[in-house]
């Protein structure tokens, strides 16, 4: 056995699977959006079959672009949400990491809280937050801003300071669910859950930052910002590369988050947008998918050009 | 300098305060969730119940009766477990062979297999379904969730083995060739045992992303092999009150792996690393 | 001609042929996760004990198990022995050959089936899927406080004494919101309640050509009603509210009246509801929407017969009294909505305030295609591309009620979006 022959058996299992995982319904999906295959047509019961015969070369690709609706929105949104996620996770995890990275009383306990929310499945997390949390009515929110109106209105009774409070506005809970609102609320439950992600991995690497040097800052009288800046900035622009590259590769694909908050009103993504098409027009669902997996291949190629590549050094 | 030392200390304090306080916030949602799973569902949209209420376990009961929570339960960890331990099989000898024997095109090949994980699920959801279900024959069974849940992971596993693979020195692997190790051996005997703490975070990571996967545990299942997010989504909206019977089965889907994430949760602490430690 | 479908149907029905006889004494149900059908699952265990047949159930959520039936139906079945539609699929599934049609012995009474049920749920006349449970929609409101404000609420009321009334109870000051009704967006939420507003405007989905006419001055005048009216007297976050979100707030006293399905009134838990017919301005469609959860039989089920008898025993008058008489349940908890019959038990009766008034909105609705409306169906049109139509009508219309967009773009939107939909599927 040659040295060659060895490690190339040894990866090809692994490149085997993924390329079959990868090429065999990726080319059904390319053969049904040059077809027209609906599932179900009174008109053009013809259509229902996947076949050759029913060729539309470039027609699906059309309709998703020109006719149908959303889906520059959903261009837009999917980028916007994961731009969002990713913007809030890594400040977030960055303050959180410094701030769990000291010694203090309780602080296993304190990891342990902190990074629960990561293992929380997607549906059951945005579930809890849009019904129980963000409803304006009857979810904490809600009761909140009502509890606030209470409040005031009680204070409105004292006799000087009444005036006062009595120029305040009665307040309207946001609702979560609205077109204006819905990606915040997607936003916002997705980074809750990701930035323990980010924590973790942040606070893997903070450990091994190098104490003397922090020490020697200290002595020559370098203020927290500035040895936060010089010092372990720097030393973070791996793991923040991490986190970012991860977390695209998970958010491009948000479902249930979108499905759950308000059933693409105002805010859906491309594989939304494509599961829309699938109650019926699996021809169009699929020109959806291919533009999908490009939109996806050009974020890979920004992610994994510049960023994966030199973290494999 | 007793100044400084007085600042100092009060400033710790701030600082546990805050870290204590900021853990609560993150922690209140499933706090919140577990909390609603004991209120009746009329209770649970009741603002005069918010806080004090008469707790039941109807909401478990009704889960463990009604809706079969076990065959779920044991669906997902069966499924979970062999899953990442198939990734480490097919994943081990891949990272093992990029990281000692890398070629020129090693790393186009990681970053190809990397891009695989962007493929939109929805994309490619119906021709998956058709040939399970009508060429394959293996629509909901274990073995195809096993498949999916394995390959849509192995990417992930197949990098961070890399980047832990590579952090051994050269030269071990080299004095174990020299002493005439087979290729099996070295694996066995040299790497696992080096790397075991990354190869066990990379097991905890991918273990959780299975029993959270959703997308193709629903659509490829329908009795027989279906896990806790075919539960869940069966639960999300029935007709009618539901945020206790929600929170029941939600609490029950989620409670096992927020409990295996505490006790690993130094594990993770020092094992995401993805090669970003130098 | 190459056709993977075929192939597909053919090594499926090999494969399924092949294990039948292991699999005949058992049956593999998906139903919706509603009440009635959780209920079934146990009321059903008599049924295994008496014939031996194992029952799988799978429960899923409305939108989830549409999408796995359909995908499963249309790639020619054979996950499910038994699945549970709704009046807007069984007319197209039977007419597309993908569920089988439905023959019962006398003993089942076919002409108890109310007869506007039994004209959604089929085909050019022959019946493809069995009513386990029924519904339409009325007017819930609170008789205490229309009272206190002196205004009534008559049966087919005009809207604007409806709106008159809710305005009269209107009190967000102290957590009382005039009228709550549905916005989330999706066909079977808002579309439902909103075409059934723009039926009683006289408006339709489609004219005799299929080209949508969303476009059409009683689109236009029943979508501004319907907007001004919920935003002005519905509770904040009305663009988010289904059934299930409205019913938690009416539970709480937060709703004045409450237009929704009838199935509600066996949920409400609060004294002094009171029930009237849908508004309506005399249009023939009805004011109300009609909906049925049935069972139906994928085609080529190998299991077809045991399917046809179970369903035949779970649509029956003897269930009625199965669930009445079981020690589980009882008579407040009997499905309703499908048979005359059950109407007429003095023991359903006796708990169900609201039976009268559930039976004459049903009996009041005409889902039968006719020379206004050429499609089959009441709050929907039974057409296939309808989900996709209906599912972006939902969208734009949240829009418009959440203020991001005016009633006439979204109109417009939703008109075009509907326009291309149509065309893509060679209507015109």
């Amino acid at each position: 056995m040659s040295k060659r022959r060895i490690p190339r058996l040894l990866q090809t299992p692994a490149v085997v699977l993924l390329l079959l995982w990868m090429l065999v319904p990726l080319s059904m999906t390319l053969y049904f959006s040059f077809i027209r295959y609906v599932l179900n047509s009174t008109r053009r019961p013809e259509w229902t079959t996947p076949s050759i015969s029913n060729w539309r070369g470039f027609g699906n690709y059309e309709y998703v672009l020109f006719s149908a609706r959303d889906f520059w929105l959903a261009v837009q949104n999917s980028l916007f949400i994961v731009v969002c996620i990713l913007i809030f996770t890594v400040i977030l995890g960055l303050a959180l990491a410094i701030l769990v990275n000291r010694t203090f009383p309780g602080r296993g306990i304190v990891r342990v809280l902190l990074i629960s929310p990561f293992f929380v499945m997607p549906a059951v997390n945005a579930v809890l937050w849009i019904n129980m949390i963000l409803d304006p009515v009857l979810g904490l929110n809600g009761l909140a801003v009502g509890g606030i109106n209470n409040v005031i209105a009680g204070l409105r009774e004292f006799p000087v300071l009444g005036a006062f409070f009595s120029m305040w506005p009665e307040f309207e809970p946001v609702s979560f669910r609205a077109t204006q609102t819905s990606a915040y609320a997607v936003i916002m439950m997705v980074t809750w859950q990701w930035t323990p992600f980010a924590v973790l991995i942040f606070m893997t690497s903070l450990q091994s930052e190098d104490e003397q040097q922090k020490e020697a800052a200290i002595l020559d009288g370098a203020s927290a910002w500035s040895r936060f800046r010089n010092l372990t900035l720097p030393h973070l622009a791996r793991p923040i590369a991490i986190v970012v590259m991860i977390q695209s590769i998970f958010h491009l694909s948000l479902y249930a988050e979108i499905e759950i908050v308000s059933r693409g009103n105002g805010n859906k993504n491309l594989p939304y947008l494509i599961g829309e098409f699938t109650t019926n027009n699996i021809g169009a669902a699929s020109a959806a998918g291919i533009f999908a997996v490009i939109l996806a291949n050009i974020v890979a190629i920004f992610l994994l050009r510049m960023v994966g590549k030199s973290l494999m050094d | 300098m007793a100044a400084v030392a007085q600042k100092s200390r009060f400033g710790g304090a701030f600082w546990t305060v805050l870290a204590w306080v900021v853990a609560l916030i993150f922690f209140f949602p499933i706090f919140w969730m577990v909390f609603t799973s004991f209120k009746t569902d009329a209770d649970a949209v009741k603002p005069e119940h918010l806080l004090f209420f008469k707790p039941t376990l109807d909401n478990y009961l009704n889960m463990t009766e009604n809706y079969d929570y076990w065959r779920f339960a044991i669906n997902s960890v069966i499924t979970a477990s062999f899953a990442t331990l198939f990734a480490l099989i097919v994943g081990v000898p891949c990272a093992y062979a990029m990281a000692f024997n890398p070629s020129r095109h090693t790393k186009d090949v990681l970053v190809w297999m990397l891009s695989t994980k962007m493929l939109p699920a929805a994309a490619v959801l119906y021709p998956m379904t058709f040939l399970t279900k009508n060429f394959l024959d293996v629509f909901d069974t274990h073995f195809l969730v096993i498949l999916v849940l394995c390959l849509i992971n192995l990417p992930i596993v197949i990098w961070m083995l890399f980047t832990y693979f590579k952090e051994i020195p050269k030269e071990i692997i080299e004095a174990g060739k020299m002493d005439g190790v087979s290729t099996w051996g070295e694996i066995k005997d040299i790497l696992i045992p080096l790397a075991w703490g990354g190869m066990a975070s990379t097991a905890l990571l991918t273990f959780i992303f299975c029993w959270n996967e959703a997308y193709w545990t629903v659509r490829l299942t329908t009795t027989e092999a279906a896990t806790l997010s075919k539960l869940i989504e069966g639960n999300r909206a029935p007709e009618g009150l539901f945020f206790g019977r929600l929170s029941a089965v939600s609490t029950a889907a989620v409670g096992p792996i927020v409990i295996l994430g505490w006790f690993c949760q130094k594990q993770l602490v020092r094992g995401l690393t993805f090669g970003a430690v130098k | 001609m190459f056709s993977i479908r075929k192939t597909a149907l053919a090594l499926a029905i090999g494969v399924a042929s092949a294990t039948t006889a292991a699999s005949a004494q058992e049956l593999t149900i998906a139903t919706v996760n509603n009440g009635h059908m959780i209920n079934m699952q146990k009321v059903a265990e008599a049924y295994t004990e008496e014939t031996g047949v194992k029952l799988n159930w799978v429960s899923l959520e409305e939108g989830v198990l549409r999408e796995q039936v359909t995908s499963d139906t249309a790639t020619g079945g054979g996950q499910y022995d038994i699945i549970n539609i709704g009046m807007y699929e069984a007319p197209i599934w039977g007419a597309a050959g993908w569920i089988e049609p439905l023959e019962f012995g006398d003993d089942y009474d076919v002409e108890d089936i109310l007869p506007a049920m039994r004209a959604g749920l089929s085909h050019e006349g022959t019946l493809y899927a069995a009513p386990f449970y029924g519904e339409s929609s009325m007017v819930m409101y609170r008789k205490d406080l229309t009272d206190a404000a002196g205004v009534t609420i008559a049966d087919n009321d005009s809207w604007d004494n409806v709106k008159a009334a809710a305005a009269a109870i209107h009190d967000p000051d102290n957590g009382v919101y005039g009228a709550c009704l549905r916005g989330k967006p999706g066909w079977g939420d808002n579309g439902a309640f909103i075409t059934t507003v723009a039926n009683s405007f006289g408006a339709r989905w489609f004219d005799k050509d299929m080209k949508p006419q969303l476009d059409s001055p009683e689109w236009k005048a029943a979508a501004d009603f319907y907007v001004d009216f919920l935003s002005t007297y519905g509770p904040p976050g009305s663009e988010g509210n289904s059934f299930n979100e409205i019913l938690a707030l009416y539970n709480e006293g937060k709703c004045g009246l409450w237009i929704d399905a009838t199935i509600a009134a066996s949920f409400l838990e609060v004294d002094g509801v009171a029930y009237a017919q849908s508004p309506n301005a005399g249009n023939p469609v009805g004011a109300n929407w009609l909906w049925a959860w049935a069972l139906a039989i994928p085609a080529g089920s190998p299991n077809a017969e045991e399917s046809q008898k179970f369903i035949e025993w779970a649509t029956s008058k003897d269930y009625v009294q199965a669930v009445g008489n079981h020690p589980d349940f009882g008579w407040g908890s009997v499905p309703t909505g499908q048979r005359a019959s059950t109407y007429a038990l003095p023991e359903f009766q006796e708990v169900a305030g609201f039976a009268a008034a559930e039976m004459a909105a049903i009996e009041s609705a005409a889902p039968e295609a006719t020379e206004l409306k050429p499609y089959t169906g009441v709050q929907f049109a039974a057409i296939p591309e309808f989900q996709e139509i209906g599912g972006a009508f939902g969208q734009e219309m949240s829009a418009a009620l959440s203020g991001a967009k005016s009633v006439d773009e979204a109109l417009a939107a939703a008109q075009s979006a509907a326009d291309a939909i149509m065309r893509e599927a060679g209507y015109y």
